[in-house]
């Protein structure tokens, strides 16, 4: 459903407290009056886009989402008229904690089509009629974005790329997907992770990566190596198609047992927006209890140039949407 | 096809491994009727809103995109999955059956923060889930909505369901081994390879490969020191041995830990962080705990030698 201003769910009758410009938004910097700036705020870098994270606290996901939207310059910085979009949530279960909050997933899809998008997609390799039995079908169905079914038996459908910064991995099949659109957004939840500690922004890849490959992520007695899996998550982040727009839910995140769960749940009630993984991550991971230079997959993502784990460097704009 | 350099999957290992060491278990345990019928349509006020999801061996992978293989590492064999309603209430059921024992994948599933609930062989309730075991079967009631008033309605749900599976099965007899009284309660984890080690104890799984089994428990003294305790067994003494000097020649190559033996059959480990490994090795089978600011003396007042000895004698002559 469409409010007046023509947002989503969530926002009706609630206009954004963020809906300035992305000039004047750049322009008012910390001074902002519905702004906590805590970090070193935004920096310009390249033509168009503002660096940094952009972090909205508040308990409606849906504003939250268009605060972060509104911080980075608005989607039209983002997704011109006509352009096809692909984006790709965490959609692991109905555990809670575990998949990308609907509401937010509705919202950056709302976003998309106000900014003129010609399409928006969800894509996916499950397969099977899991989809159809799952919460996901709805998922989807209520995100009002159209689905891309990846068969993991067509290769067509895959891109078999070489690693050659890999320290584990050599090859790794990702799907066209990422490549068959001309804005991808990543969409993860920030979450435990059995293997990692933590899944977020980098790990999110794994869900266009091949699930075969996906398997030989995961340590084992002859590998002598028990980092494998966030090495490998790494590796992977150095050839896959950087994401044009991330923006991560942690409105409601599973803090152990992940990434299933049932387990502990915290409620950050935090909607956060970026284009740098490693940076995303190093903020997601705080919100678990962790360090995110000391978490494996975030560090050596970070040596191998994927990004900034330096928050400091990077600048945290913080925005109460309460 | 993986890009990965080709190596050896440790979840099949695993499987066969677990499913050999159990399978006279199981076939004592016997197979309750869940097997055979999967979930039930309706269960008391319970309605189901789906059909019944199965997931056999690889397909897990679909079910439990990124987080199955713990399952396997533990002998995942089947999986059957339903949503029930009740009013405006909602619940998912997950019944697991594994190659033989469920305890393992319990000790790792379950809330470490629950309470204790008598269903099948040993259940724990959290605020919006509850795990339960029997034989080689593992039940998940979970509310869909999470934390809230869902409490009750788990609790509810599950005691229904509890009622088709019996008491049946043990812990395997490596959890004997840790001190029951200084362990807290629910933090008891019974891994049967690198991935639960990984989660359960990173230190201890950064430094020693190739064991059968472990126990790892959560640990509190009377003078509210802390640690992680843990027993690995090896398939024999010669293969334990073995472990900790390769544990040591690792240790000596990591950046940032530093060594050396205590004892002919000892060791201790110092890592940057202020944190200690302290260990040593009796037969097949080294006991270890890692504490925060503690010193050499953490293990044995934490893991007292005498207990130590005499389980392990007890351990071995079961095996």
């Amino acid at each position: 459903m469409s409010s007046k201003n023509g947002r989503s769910d969530g926002a009706d009758n609630k206009e954004s407290p963020l809906r300035i410009t992305r000039r004047e938004f750049v322009a008012a910097g910390a001074a902002t009056g519905a702004l906590v700036a805590t970090g070193l705020g935004f920096s310009e870098t390249g033509a168009t886009l503002p660096a940094g994270l952009a972090v909205a606290h508040g308990p409606d996901a849906a504003t939250n989402t268009l605060a972060v939207m509104d911080a980075l310059g608005g989607m039209d910085a983002f997704v011109a008229k006509g352009q096809v979009v692909h984006i790709l949530p965490n959609a692991q279960g109905t555990h809670p904690g575990t998949s990308t909050d609907l509401a937010v997933v509705r919202t950056v899809a709302d976003l998309c089509r106000q900014a003129g998008a010609a399409d928006v997609r969800w894509f996916t390799w499950i397969y099977g009629n899991y989809w159809e039995r799952s919460h996901i079908g709805e998922f989807v169905e209520q995100s009002g974005a159209e689905l891309l079914r990846i068969d993991h038996e067509a290769p067509s459908l895959w891109r078999t790329l070489d690693v050659p910064r890999g320290v584990t991995l050599k090859t790794v099949r990702v799907c066209e997907a990422l490549w068959e659109c001309d804005v991808f957004i990543s969409m993860p939840i920030f979450k435990h992770h059995i293997g990692s500690n933590f899944s977020g922004s980098l790990k999110n890849y794994m869900g266009a990566s091949h699930p075969e490959d996906n398997r030989a992520f995961h340590p084992t007695w002859e590998s002598d190596d028990v980092v494998r899996m966030e090495q490998c998550v790494a590796d992977l982040n150095t050839v896959v198609r950087p994401a044009d727009l991330i923006v991560a839910d942690a409105m409601t995140i599973l803090t152990s047992k992940g990434p299933f769960g049932p387990g502990d749940i915290a409620r950050p009630q935090q909607v956060i927006a970026g284009t740098d993984r490693v940076a995303m991550d190093a903020y997601g991971a705080t919100l678990l209890g962790l360090e995110g230079p000391k978490v494996m997959m975030i560090q050596k993502a970070h040596e191998h140039g994927v990004g900034e784990i330096d928050l400091g460097a990077v600048g945290v704009r913080r925005i109460e949407t309460a | 096809m993986s890009g990965v350099p080709a190596v050896k999957q440790h979840v099949w290992l695993g499987r066969v491994k677990v499913a050999a060491l159990v399978a006279a278990a199981s076939l004592a345990c016997g197979r309750p009727s869940p097997d055979q019928d999967g979930l039930p349509d309706a269960v008391g006020e319970w309605t189901a809103t789906s059909e019944t999801s199965e997931f056999a061996g690889d397909d897990l992978f679909v079910y439990i995109n990124g987080g199955a293989e713990i399952y396997h590492e533990h002998g995942f064999d089947r999986l059957w999955v339903r949503e029930y309603a009740r009013g405006d209430e909602r619940v998912a059921v997950e019944l697991y059956t594994m190659a033989g024992s469920a305890y393992g994948i319990y000790s790792y599933a379950r809330s470490a923060s629950g309470r204790q609930v008598d269903l099948g062989a040993g259940g724990t309730l959290a605020d919006y889930y509850l795990h339960f075991w029997s034989g080689p079967h593992l039940v998940a009631v979970t509310a869909r909505d999470g934390p809230g008033d869902a409490q009750a309605a788990v609790l509810e749900l599950g005691t229904l369901l509890g009622a088709k599976f019996p008491r049946v099965g043990q812990p395997p007899h490596l959890m004997a081994l840790l001190p029951v009284e200084e362990c807290v309660p629910g933090s008891e984890r019974y891994v049967a390879g690198p991935i639960g080690l990984n989660n359960a104890a990173p230190r201890v799984a950064a430094l020693f490969r190739g064991f059968e089994e472990a126990a790892v428990a959560h640990c509190r003294s009377a003078a509210d020191e802390e640690a992680r305790l843990v027993v690995l067994r090896w398939a024999d003494p010669t293969a334990a041995t073995r472990a900790v000097s390769e544990a040591r020649e690792r240790a000596a190559s990591t950046e940032g830990v530093n060594g050396g033996p205590v004892a002919e059959a000892g060791f201790s480990f110092r890592f940057d962080e202020d944190e200690i490994m302290v260990g040593d090795r009796a037969g097949a089978s080294v006991r270890l705990a890692v504490a925060r600011g503690g010193d050499e003396s953490h293990l044995d007042r934490l893991f007292p030698i005498d207990n130590w000895e005499v389980s392990h004698e007890q351990q071995e002559r079961t095996q």
